[in-house]
């Protein structure tokens, strides 16, 4: 689809303003200026350090990392998504 | 035209990646290489001419100029085999980074067009279909696979305090395969 110039330069320098307030806010304002902020914000973005999905993570990394195998990982690591506890 | 175009947002959710984890980044990084390269070399082996490359924020497309069925859907699928090679290489040396592919090759082996996925149900279904009854099909498993997809990151978000990630991913990838009706819709028109 072809555009009028115009438009096209409205568009690039849209998509720079853009670009660099999306650096500022993420680098700038909250990662250095405020970390506590910064680190909030990420929380709310990608969750408690210790939630579910990132310990079902966890949980498959170290368990192919030990060695086990690929299915008793991932059993393991859908156990704790799922928050069953082991029987044992 | 520009044989790689790199819009806005690919950077933006790069910054974004990378402000959320720069390991996470990196090894997305690695993992959409690899993924790629599987489908340039699937390409490259049957002929297939690229005519652009665009980076844009929920990933990469390939465009290519129109080919058959088969060899389309050999090229989909050679993506998510190339990610699955990369996971099971480095699956006890680096195994975050194999995590990361096997969790690319299975987003992308979701029968949701234009994912590779869905790109390789909409191939067997035009070879076998007639192709309003395939573009039927493919149009219901979309709308119901969308519909589970964004009760899973939902689930996952709230239930399980994986944060708003999950439904932000959900979202982008809504945003491809609506994006993508909208052109077959207005293709439809203008056949009409």
């Amino acid at each position: 689809m072809e555009h009028k110039p115009a438009k096209r330069y409205l568009a690039a320098f849209f998509s720079t303003l853009y670009l660099i307030a999306a650096a500022s806010l993420l680098f700038t304002v909250c990662g250095h200026c405020y970390p506590q902020l910064g680190q909030k914000l990420r929380q709310a973005v990608a969750g408690d350090a210790h939630s579910a999905v990132q310990e079902a993570f966890s949980t498959l990394t170290d368990r192919l990392e030990a060695g086990d195998g690929f299915s008793a990982a991932l059993r393991g690591s859908y156990e704790v998504l799922i928050g069953e506890t082991a029987a044992d | 035209m520009k044989r790689l175009q790199i819009s806005p947002g690919f950077p933006a959710s790069m910054l974004f990646l990378a402000w959320l984890s720069l390991d996470l980044c990196r090894w997305v990084l690695i993992g959409i290489v690899c993924h790629e390269l599987g489908h340039l070399i699937a390409l490259k082996l049957c002929r297939v001419p690229i005519c652009a490359v665009r980076l844009r924020a929920w990933g990469v497309v390939l465009v290519t100029q129109e080919t058959s069925y088969f060899k389309e859907l050999l090229c989909a699928l050679a993506g998510p085999a190339a990610s699955i090679v990369l996971g099971v290489a480095l699956l006890r040396s680096f195994s975050h980074c194999a995590v990361i592919s096997f969790l690319l090759a299975a987003v992308n082996l979701l029968p949701l067009y234009p994912l590779d996925g869905g790109r390789a149900l909409r191939c067997l279904l035009l070879m076998v279909l007639p192709p309003e009854t395939g573009e039927r099909v493919l149009k219901i498993v979309t709308i119901a696979v969308c519909s589970l997809m964004m009760l899973l990151a939902c689930w996952v978000s709230i239930l399980r305090q994986a944060g708003l990630l999950p439904i932000f991913a959900a979202l982008l990838l809504l945003c491809r395969v609506g994006e993508q009706s909208i052109q077959l819709s207005f293709a439809s028109h203008r056949k009409v």
